[in-house]
């Protein structure tokens, strides 16, 4: 059984149970110091989560906004940042296409109805747990609500199962989509393997490759395997599972017999991951008020 | 025990973060009882781990001299498996240094990886294998020992960790030139100069692939910025590869000046507002870049 602690001031906070792979791979996480750079304001500064002696969590007013923006928004507010990631959205569709000023419009409109949904789910959390002092039940209610939030912030409002990505289709002409599609298609491609690659790269530590090696192992991950729907916090498991599904036949070549002891022992270990892994990508695809409900739950399971 | 600051070096750490750090980290600063309580127990671990270690090593001679029992009836090392086992426990035995006994099992993954590499690249006969085995035996042990001080400073304060396997491979590489040939040595070097540029590319591709997300780049903005990284490659985006498995906002970010020449002004007005990057280290295991078990795949073909 594991035990993961949560300090506060004054008395220390225990959780217990079995924890994910995620949260395994976080254990080897700790933040280095360093001093707050001029950008940094007061409000930046208060403290997350006070824990008192009376077993309760304090919750600044600002709390869940921290939590979902992840103070990730530098000197720009989180509504003027997701303006601005509209407007670079649209302009990256106009980068394979010539949109006209209407369907520009058409999609402006449709993007912004992403960003007041957002706004509207996230002011329902904010009255629903008001700042104070909560129980530690409460506060993981909250954690786990909150987090669907932070997962569709973090992979973007406008992507699959927005309001946006629902419209582009029929706002653009069919020869247009086709274009788009071919853009988005090399686009996610690129990202796929860029991740590939560093999973790889932690693979090369325990079973070393060749450069011929390695380039194939690239190729048929590519060729015989779709990217992920979302990338977060879970990408080695996301990529390796990925692997893990590849039938043998196109991957045992690559190997010398030892070599595929190893992989196979590493492959094994995510292969019974599949409902795990569904549930991190399925939310975002199906339902875009309820992304990857992934984080808080397997956190606190 | 670590003692962990919850602030970046762009700002406060996320929220988020902040709060998995908290449930997975050590008491904070500020909890002074928690703190001794914690060292006092800490000490009591160590004191009941030498002992363990003694009592092994008591273990180790006796099981040493059944080994030389059965050797002398000429059927014990036959098997593989049980000299491994035998040479591994000596190892860990040999020395009750706690420090020693957490690195070790990271190092030998690595180490035993990499002869495995030696023997498929370099070809090197059985003779050659097994001299170049017993001469890097010594090498491991020297960074075993190396990497367990820099571990236990760490846990005193900030330690500045350089690349193990790379401090390894060099070393190797001239041990292959001495006792096989330079032309092995050569082909060994090259491949590992392979391994640095993909690790390079695997940086770079990672870090591009991370402002597209955020600025949503053009397939030519992204090559330009590709070409530009690779142009003025900065070391410390290697330093740590486990950091691009995480989220996004901890990978580290290029210079303002080799990025805004190729963004739009809308692109250049989120680039503007982006933190310039949290400090963040996964440890001395991130330095290592391991996930998840230490499983020895090839202890059995190459324990020195």
């Amino acid at each position: 059984m594991n035990e993961v602690q949560l300090a506060g001031r004054s008395n220390v906070r225990r959780f217990s149970g079995p924890h994910s792979p995620r949260l395994c791979a976080a254990l080897l996480l700790f933040v280095a110091a360093g001093g707050p750079v001029p950008r940094a304001t007061a409000a930046d500064e208060e403290e997350v989560v006070i824990v008192d002696n009376a077993n309760q969590f304090v919750v600044s007013e600002n709390q869940i906004e921290q939590w979902v923006f992840r103070n990730n928004n530098g000197n720009m507010s989180a509504k003027q940042k997701l303006a601005s990631g509209l407007q670079i959205e649209i302009e990256l569709i106009k980068t394979a296409v010539k949109l006209t000023e209407d369907q520009e419009r058409k999609l402006e409109l449709a993007g912004r109805g992403d960003v007041a949904r957002f706004f509207a789910a996230l002011e329902i959390q904010k009255k629903k747990f008001p700042a104070g002092s909560m129980t530690q039940e409460k506060f993981n209610e909250m954690w786990q609500q909150i987090q669907p939030l932070t997962a569709r912030y973090q992979a973007g409002l406008h992507g699959r199962g927005s309001l946006f990505y629902k419209v582009l289709p029929i706002v653009l002409t069919s020869e247009q989509w086709e274009q788009y599609q071919q853009q988005d298609r090399e686009r996610q491609r690129r990202h796929y393997r860029a991740k590939i690659e560093v999973v790889l790269t932690v693979l090369d530590q325990r079973l070393p490759m060749t450069q011929e090696q390695r380039q194939k192992l690239i190729d048929v991950v590519l060729a015989k395997s779709e990217p992920p729907k979302v990338y977060g916090q879970s990408d080695y498991y996301l990529i390796m599972w990925r692997i893990s599904q590849i039938p043998d036949e196109h991957l045992k070549p690559i190997f010398d017999e030892q070599e595929w002891k190893v992989f196979t022992r590493t492959t094994q270990q995510v292969r019974g991951m599949k409902q795990w892994i569904e549930q991190m990508e399925g939310g975002l695809e199906d339902d875009p008020d309820k992304p990857a409900a992934q984080a808080g739950v397997i956190l606190f399971e | 025990m670590l003692h962990w600051t919850l602030t970046g070096r762009g700002g406060p750490v996320a929220p988020a973060a902040c709060l998995t750090l908290m449930l997975l980290a050590s008491p904070l600063p500020g909890a002074d009882d928690d703190k001794a309580a914690k060292k006092a127990a800490d000490a009591e671990k160590i004191e009941e781990k030498k002992e363990a270690i003694k009592r092994a090593a008591g273990d180790a001679v006796e099981a040493a001299a059944e080994a030389v029992e059965l050797l002398v009836e000429g059927a014990f090392f036959s098997a593989p498996a049980v000299q491994a086992i035998v040479v591994q426990d000596a190892a860990i035995v040999g020395n009750g240094d706690p420090f020693e006994q957490q690195v070790r099992p990271f190092l030998k993954v690595l180490y035993s990886g990499e002869l495995h590499f030696i023997r498929k690249v370099c070809q090197p006969t059985p003779e050659q294998l097994a001299q170049i085995r017993k001469e890097s035996d010594a090498l491991f042990n020297a960074h075993v020992k190396k990497f367990a001080k820099l571990v236990n400073q760490q846990n005193r304060g900030n330690v500045e960790f350089p690349d193990p396997r790379q401090e390894m491979t060099k070393q190797l590489a001239e041990l292959i030139r001495k006792i096989q040939s330079p032309e092995a040595a050569t082909r060994y070097r090259q491949e590992l100069e392979f391994r640095e540029a993909a690790r390079r590319k695997t940086a770079i591709d990672n870090i591009v692939m991370r402002l597209d997300r955020e600025l949503a780049l053009s397939p030519e903005q992204s090559a330009k910025l590709t070409a530009v990284m690779t142009e003025k490659f900065n070391p410390q985006w290697t330093k740590q590869m486990c950091v691009f498995l995480y989220s996004e906002e901890y990978s580290p970010l290029p210079d303002g000046k080799l990025v805004t020449p190729i963004l739009n002004d809308a692109q250049k007005k989120i680039w503007s507002a982006m933190p310039t990057g949290y400090g963040i280290s996964f440890g001395w295991q991130g330095e290592l870049n391991f996930l998840g078990d230490q499983f020895d795949g090839f202890a059995e073909e190459v324990v020195p």
